[in-house]
């Protein structure tokens, strides 16, 4: 009989586990591809919940973004300088492979999984526990679209900006003590900085992020569902952390193994 | 198959999940009708309201809402079907971070498009129907008391002025005020609105007790319908035992 119920309850979505993830991430970017039957309702939700969430994830960020990146930059050129490795060409490929390739948009991804993605799953799960998702499909309003997609285009322009805030942040650090060791001026550092920096290479990066933002967001959505209560809340929410946390870092893997394999 | 009742607003013949030993009464709801739905703690009664607003799939039975089949029915017709209803889960329905203005706008801002102004001035004016200060509006749901929270998730089920409104929410009568529920009789009345209430303390003291009809539910069917008189001489003891509870 139990099980019955179970069965019964479940049926809310149509489907569950794995695929009821697919059906998440497919319906809610498929609903992109209808934008134009979309009503001016629709989109007035879409544009204010995107701009909450880029507000959330990224302006509310860019101090904490910056002030990483700058660290960054100091601890990986650091080692170098005082090893007596002080060629800017040297040093700017350095920071191209380590910087700009791997660490800060993984680290970009970290802090918005902390920040924004643990609060979209807690977010999410509140609603569930009070029954606002079942109250957003009696009056005819699918909660992928309301909920989902603003999430997800939220965050992943949130990445692009923070990557960007992060790794100017990551040149000036560098730059700075290059500076005061080399003696060689900021300008030319940044010139040495954006040399190797191709439309290749930014497509990549770009790429890059708008992989991590879809995933953050879709999967932290995902578990927000999951929870009816609080006690499910609490266990989905560090599993929602490492499961995001751990596609990010495939998703690195296999940029790198692309540059570089 | 058997057709549904043409006046009727729900129909249910059979029940949610597989039958088992009992047989099942059939249960038809028709406009300003009132329905208490009773049975034993995990019998099936929110699963029957789920199942009702067309939340989840019913294994078995034959259901039909305002005349379509549910088990047949296309995801886009549900959403438009589920707008002529009020449903009241458990829980209030709201959006814990939203304010009450926006957890009561959206079914409007979301389909119609209507703009801010006429919004406030609609909710306002329903606020003030309700008896409700206006004030409340603004305020987050999650700051709202329970009482408050519940005002709130009664008058957002009422809102859109259902044809057929289902309550699954023990706390309703023992947490409205008497403005609330005189406010809240006559608007039913008014629009000749279909109740579906679960059962609960209190509940036969704020709806007229002559006009109540009782369903009870086991294992997922419902297992006996009628006036409360008629079921007090049923044969089965568990009937009786329920219509008795609650008054």
């Amino acid at each position: 009989m139990g099980k019955e119920h179970k069965r019964a309850r479940m049926n809310r979505f149509p489907h569950q586990g794995a695929s009821h993830y697919l059906y998440l991430v497919g319906n809610t970017l498929l609903s992109v591809l209808t934008w134009t039957a979309w009503s001016a309702g629709r989109r007035h939700y879409l544009v204010t919940h995107t701009t909450q969430q880029v507000y959330f994830t990224a302006l509310q960020s860019f101090k904490l973004a910056f002030f990483i990146g700058l660290a960054l930059g100091l601890l990986v050129v650091l080692p170098f300088s005082s090893l007596g490795f002080t060629d800017l060409h040297m040093l700017t490929m350095l920071m191209q492979k380590v910087l700009f390739h791997q660490l800060v948009p993984f680290i970009t991804a970290i802090v918005v999984i902390g920040r924004s993605g643990t609060s979209i799953t807690a977010e999410i799960a509140s609603m569930q526990s009070q029954q606002a998702i079942e109250g957003l499909l009696i009056v005819g309003v699918d909660p992928h679209q309301l909920l989902v997609l603003p999430r997800v285009l939220g965050v992943t322009i949130s990445m692009l900006l923070l990557a960007v805030w992060m790794m100017a942040g990551a040149i000036f650090g560098s730059g700075v003590l290059v500076v005061l060791v080399d003696g060689v001026s900021l300008s030319q550092v940044w010139r040495a900085s954006a040399a190797p920096i191709t439309v290749v290479e930014l497509f990549m990066a770009a790429l890059m992020m708008v992989w991590f933002g879809i995933s953050i967001a879709t999967i932290h959505c995902y578990y927000g569902f999951l929870s009816r209560n609080a006690v499910e809340t609490s266990r989905n929410l560090p599993r929602a952390f490492v499961r995001s946390f751990l596609t990010c870092l495939l998703v690195i893997v296999l940029f790198s193994w692309v540059r570089y394999g | 198959m058997a057709q549904a009742s043409p006046k009727s607003l729900f129909d249910m013949v059979g029940g949610v999940l597989p039958m088992e030993e009992s047989s099942p009464s059939n249960l038809t709801v028709l406009p300003g009708e009132i329905w208490v739905v009773t049975g034993p703690a995990g019998s099936g009664k929110s699963t029957l309201f789920k199942v009702m607003a067309g939340l989840i799939q019913s294994l078995d039975g034959e259901l039909h809402l305002f005349g379509h089949d549910l088990r047949q029915i296309s995801p886009r017709r549900l959403l438009r079907l589920r707008r002529r209803l009020g449903v009241m889960l458990e829980k209030d329905g709201l959006v814990p971070s939203w304010t009450v203005h926006e957890c009561l706008e959206l079914p409007w801002r979301y389909h119609q498009g209507l703009p801010t102004q006429t919004l406030d001035a609609r909710l306002i004016g329903i606020m003030e129907q309700y008896g409700e200060e206006p004030e409340l509006l603004g305020r987050v749901v999650a700051t709202l008391t329970l009482e408050q929270q519940i005002r709130m998730g009664l008058l957002r089920a009422m809102q859109m002025e259902p044809e057929l409104l289902l309550i699954d929410n023990d706390l309703v009568c023992s947490l409205l005020p008497g403005y609330f529920q005189v406010s809240f009789a006559r608007r039913l009345q008014e629009h000749q609105c279909a109740l579906v209430v679960r059962a609960m303390p209190g509940i036969y003291a704020i709806l007229p007790k002559e006009a109540v009809q009782v369903a009870v539910v086991w294992k997922g069917t419902i297992v006996a319908t009628g006036t409360r008189e008629t079921l007090r001489r049923h044969a089965d003891p568990l009937v009786r035992k329920h219509v008795e509870r609650f008054g």
